[in-house]
């Protein structure tokens, strides 16, 4: 029997996680996709997941634990298919308006209202898996960890099949239905073992009506679908594994939606020819260009210059191929002197060898930290280094043409202040949608309108919107002093841009909020280094006036172990996703390699009984690499200074992994440990495992929005500085604490 | 964590820890004030320039008469707009003099085509609005209070001066709504019109008649935002009233303000076709068969940034069905290079205003606004 519990436990922490991966993928395609809604979506889950385990496991009196294990597992499963469908039904509940960006109060309320099921049914069963594997006795800190040890095990292989197999081969609403059958079928196997013929008979019902929906997934998704776009004509929606692309159509017009969030239209004549013809016309005579990400559109302007070579790097091959299915423009893909390269443009500029008279970028602005590398001064040097002499590099921002508010100044002149840092000459045309042209030389750029328009002339090129009518408001000499002098004003208070310190998307991060929610701007307005770490010295002081003995100094300890756990693995996909850029394609492997490591920790406790035995110094040896391990994330992060594609790839495909393992490791050696020092009290296990394992997801979930927070106020090196005190006082605290009952 | 309530503490060791709470609360707020007080702002404001209207309910309640709102206020509450405050039982416009943007612009961007074309007119702006347009171009002053923007202080002498410096024929107030600044424009336009400038202002329409009635005097022209003939657009998406505009078309026909109508087409919001039939059919009947109507595509923008931009063939639908009705002069907007930009004349149908964007490329009027070819006459003003 226990095997079989053994191996439903296992296929709830491969369920939970896949769903997990799956429903992040739909609530960010909802959502406004950045760092601080991802957070905000896993804080709730985690914190949905310790109110399972810590407050409704402790209170639920289980009679009959195997089968009500097995009516759990089947819940499980109708409350997947219920998170998965509520998170099509948005506007249908929340009736907001067709093409609005839902706000964060909307996000957070609506996430709870879809995770709620889910996680408390999810958290409910790891109480009942460690009830049933215990017995409820003293000294069975091994049954927690066997259970810890499988779920982990079972979400490290749910995390690296979702990532590789399934979500390439299948559309969400099939990858869900399995996900579900898996539950189904596990709880009919204990049914069978226990001979409950009724409940069995209805689990049955179940996976029929599940295979039913499966038959006719192709109609369920489109109406789901129609429920999520309502008046949108989806033409398609796909997923790559970077993202979900959804092609809509109004009227003779195509609109390409990534992860949910408009990106660009075709026909649009005035964003394609503003984004080529500005940097085109700047340059004397361009042969060689470089487009990152500016869409299909754009190359067809390009090509009127009769360049002798255009490298159009984008890192989502799916866009490419929706364009050349459903677009008109087979032409200028079969045009000679275009090479497509799909790859990041991060990384192509690092690495490539060639050398460009002019480079066009169109990227989203920075958003999420990913896209916020195009944006540093380490790109913009990059950017540098292949650009001819008389090289002209350029890219759109969002900007204001009457009037820069303080949000915007500050955001608009971190970037011109980096590139003013890089480049010799920065000139900026002013706009609704501005644009940003730099160059390596002085005497290159003109705000001349008639130098422009005598090449647009000479070059023969017909346009729409960049010719004399426009170019002459365009270039309105009043219009771009009133901009240059705004980001002027504030250029003592704006850092630069860096990679591991990306302030241009904390400027973003503001400047969106003030639009949806223009209160949490202002707090956030005031958050600063200073500010942060004088809360820091106050809880210090606090932790050394309340947490006066050894169980509550325990406690703390898990609950900071929560917290820099998932405080160390945001920093490594932060560092990852800097360095790599496809965050989303190897999150599944990062994800599961923690999750393994998470394992392999309550493995290492189950089997090595000495481990156990000197638990005090276990836990002071485990707290002893929490302090260390900050320093190992800093050393991985200067892996972005090597071009060597053999180390880059060792980078991704092992260091990273390795360090995430390493970070699930000690969190997974620490939670059994922890148990073991807080049971010495007379506490049952369930009371036990429960509260810790609140504490523990408290923590983390604390971890996940903090960390989210502070990481662009402090950048990477001051995060870790915090971390690595943060974790050397929870160990002084124990340590002067240790003898107090 | 629950045992912590529970211990019994000695009295010593409860003094000492409940005065190092204290402490570490009591710094807390003090930290805050600091980051606080880091003003980013550029202007402080002042309590200086009394409203014109709006009436005494009880010792400390006033009631603003300017728009279909009637704010009803105590001392220390900000208007719907974020322009007006009461102080000691009287009501003060917050923005006047505060000017947030003052650029100079062709008068085919307001848009107004058929009023000095290619002149060129400042335009001016303080922080505030009537509206919550979840679509607004300008929200970074229009959905703020002059305290968080950054302003000049213009006094309406120096804007006048600064327009006859520029060589502008006219200004106009604009970007954000202008009647939220009322004092402060009317101020302005009667200067101006000593001077010989004329005035013109872009609205979404949302003011009451009386104040109209006043403004209309100095006003040369207008353009009004009818944002869509439906009140339910205007209640979900721009906390508006389509009442108050439709009767602010009517006074400013009546009082002989020149006067365009811009209404601009969201997708799947304000598209339906039979809607802006029935938009057509009354600006016919209530103002002329002359009015122009200027049809504006529109860009993902503010709250809407998820909606992708109008389709071409939905404006030039649009502009179609306005034509079949029998309006003259429809236009359509930011369609660059769109043949709808200029002005044709009704009656030999040729080309009497050539516009690409915002420039003119051939003026093909007599001196009163004549067509050259038929002597037709194109309403508008002209010079």
């Amino acid at each position: 029997m226990k095997k079989i519990i053994g191996l439903a436990i296992f296929s709830i922490g491969f369920t939970a996680l896949s769903m997990q991966i799956v429903l992040l993928r739909e609530l960010i395609g909802i959502f406004y996709g950045n760092e601080l809604s991802i957070g905000l979506i896993l804080g709730i889950w985690l914190i949905l997941g310790s109110l399972g385990t810590g407050f409704f496991a402790r209170r639920i009196n289980f009679k009959k634990p195997e089968e009500d294990f097995a009516i759990l597992q089947v819940l499980l499963g109708f409350s997947f298919l219920i998170g998965f469908v509520l998170t099509y039904a948005i506007r249908f509940f929340t009736k907001i308006t067709p093409g609005q960006i839902c706000n964060l109060n909307i996000l957070i309320v609506y996430t709870i209202f879809t995770l709620l099921g889910l996680c408390l049914v999810n958290g409910i069963l790891f109480v009942l898996a460690i009830k049933i594997f215990t017995d409820d006795t003293k000294n069975n800190t091994k049954g927690i960890a066997r259970v810890y040890m499988l779920e982990s095990f079972g979400a490290a292989a749910g995390g690296l099949i979702v990532s590789f197999f399934l979500i390439p081969k299948f559309c969400s609403l099939e990858i869900v239905l399995i996900l579900v059958l898996i539950n189904f079928i596990f709880a009919l196997l204990i049914f069978t073992q226990k001979k409950r013929i009724f409940l069995g008979l209805v689990n049955l019902i179940c996976i029929f009506s599940c295979l039913f929906l499966f038959r006719y997934q192709a109609k369920i998704n489109n109406l789901l679908l129609n429920l999520r776009w309502q008046k949108e004509q989806v033409l398609t929606s796909q997923n790559s594994v970077y993202a979900n692309i959804t092609l809509t159509q109004t009227k003779d017009q195509y609109n390409f939606f990534y992860s949910g969030l408009f990106s660009y239209s075709w026909p649009d004549s005035l964003t394609e020819e503003g984004t080529t013809h500005f940097a085109l016309l700047e340059h004397s005579h361009p042969k060689e260009i470089l487009l990152i990400g500016t869409g299909p559109g754009s190359i067809q302007e390009v090509l009127k210059y009769k360049p002798q070579m255009i490298d159009y790097v984008e890192l989502d091959p799916l866009l490419i191929t929706l364009a050349q299915k459903y677009l008109p423009l087979h032409e200028i893909f079969k045009d000679e002197h275009l090479n497509l390269k799909f790859l990041d443009g991060y990384l192509f500029v690092k690495n490539t060898n060639s050398k460009y008279d002019v480079i066009i970028m169109a990227v989203s602005h920075p958003f999420t930290i990913e896209l916020n590398r195009f944006y540093t001064k380490e790109f913009f040097k990059n950017i540098k280094k292949i650009l001819k002499k008389d090289g002209v590099f350029s890219f759109g921002v969002i900007s204001s043409e009457s009037y820069i508010g303080p949000e915007l100044q500050k955001y608009l002149s971190c970037i011109s202040n980096t590139l003013k840092s890089v480049f010799e000459d920065v000139i900026f045309i002013p706009g609704d949608q501005g644009y940003f042209i730099v160059s390596n030389q002085k005497n290159i750029l003109t705000y001349d309108y008639s130098i422009l328009l005598n090449r647009l002339q000479e070059r023969n090129i017909k346009t729409l919107f960049v010719r004399e009518y426009y170019l002459k408001d365009k270039l309105n000499k009043e219009k771009i002093n009133y901009s240059l002098n705004r980001f002027k004003e504030n250029i003592k208070n704006t850092a630069l841009n860096y990679n591991f310190y990306p302030r241009a998307y904390w400027y973003d991060l503001i400047f969106w909020l003030n639009q949806t929610q223009n209160r949490l701007a202002k707090i956030l307005n005031i958050i600063s280094p200073f500010l942060i770490w004088i809360i820091f010295i106050l809880y210090l002081i606090l932790v050394f006036i309340f947490l006066n003995n050894r169980y509550k100094a325990s406690l703390l300890a898990i609950g900071t172990t929560g917290f820099s756990v998932i405080c160390f693995q945001m920093l490594v996909i932060f560092c990852f996703q800097v360095i790599y850029g496809y965050l989303f394609y190897k999150l599944g492997i990062i994800l599961a390699c923690f999750m393994c490591g998470l394992g392999l920790g309550a493995l290492i406790l189950a089997k090595k009984e000495c481990f156990l035995e000197n638990y005090e110094k276990s836990f002071i040896f485990t707290q002893i690499f929490l302090i260390i391990f900050p320093l190992i994330i800093i050393l991985a992060s200067f892996l972005i200074k090597i071009k060597n594609q053999f180390i880059l790839n060792l980078g991704a495909n092992f260091i990273y992994p390795l360090i995430s393992l390493i970070a699930g490791l000690m969190a997974g050696l620490e939670y059994p440990l922890i148990n073991k020092i807080y049971l010495e009290k007379k506490h049952s296990i369930t009371d036990s495992a429960g509260l810790t394992y609140a504490m523990d997801l408290a923590g983390a979930s604390l971890g996940s929005i903090f960390c989210i927070i502070i990481l662009p106020v402090l950048g990477l090196y001051q995060v870790a500085l915090f971390l690595i005190l943060l974790n050397l006082i929870t160990l002084i605290n124990f340590y002067l604490k240790k003898d107090k009952i | 964590m629950i045992d912590f309530f529970q211990k019994q503490y000695t009295r010593r060791e409860f003094l000492k820890k409940s005065c190092l709470l204290g402490l570490g609360l009591g710094i807390s707020p003090f930290l805050f004030e600091i980051f606080n007080k880091r003003k980013v702002f550029a202007s402080e404001i002042s309590f200086k320039k009394e409203a014109l209207y709006y009436k005494k309910i009880d010792t400390k309640t006033v009631e603003c008469q300017l728009c279909p709102r009637h704010c009803r206020l105590t001392d220390g509450q900000r208007s719907f707009c974020r322009a007006r405050e009461p102080k000691e039982g009287k009501l003060y416009s917050l923005v006047y003099g505060l000017c947030c943007a003052s650029h100079i612009d062709p008068m085919e961007k307001k848009p107004l085509f058929h009023f000095l074309p290619g002149t060129q007119v400042f335009s001016i702006a303080t922080a505030g609005c009537n509206f919550r347009c979840k679509h607004c171009q300008n929200w970074q002053i229009s959905q703020f209070g002059p305290e968080e923007t950054f302003n000049q202080d213009l006094a309406p002498q120096k804007i006048v001066q600064l327009t006859k410096e520029n060589r502008c024929p006219s200004l106009a107030y604009t970007y954000t709504e202008p009647s939220i600044f009322y004092e402060y424009m009317l101020d302005t336009a009667k200067l101006a019109k000593l001077e010989g400038i004329k005035n013109m202002y872009h609205s979404n329409g949302s003011l009451n008649p009386q104040p109209l009635e006043e403004l209309s005097l100095y006003l040369d022209a207008a353009n009004i935002d009818l944002k869509a003939f439906d009140q339910d657009f205007y209640s979900q998406i721009c906390a508006g009233y389509l009442d108050t505009v439709l009767n602010t078309l009517k006074t400013l026909k009546r009082n002989k303000v020149w006067l365009e109508i811009t209404n601009l087409i969201i997708p799947s919001l304000n598209d339906d076709f039979t809607k802006i039939k029935s938009m057509c059919v009354w600006i016919k009947e209530n103002l002329s068969d002359e009015t122009p109507l200027h049809f504006s595509r529109f860009w993902p923008q503010y709250q809407l940034r998820n909606l992708a931009p109008t389709p071409t063939q939905t404006i030039e639908k649009a502009r179609q069905i306005a034509l079949d009705v029998g309006l003259k002069f429809v236009y359509i907007g930011n369609i660059p290079g769109h043949p709808a930009e200029s002005t044709y004349c009704p009656h030999c149908k040729k080309i009497v205003i050539n516009r690409i964007g915002y420039s003119i490329l051939e003026n093909n009027l007599k001196e009163k606004g004549n067509c050259k070819f038929c002597n037709y006459p194109i309403p508008g003003v002209w010079s």
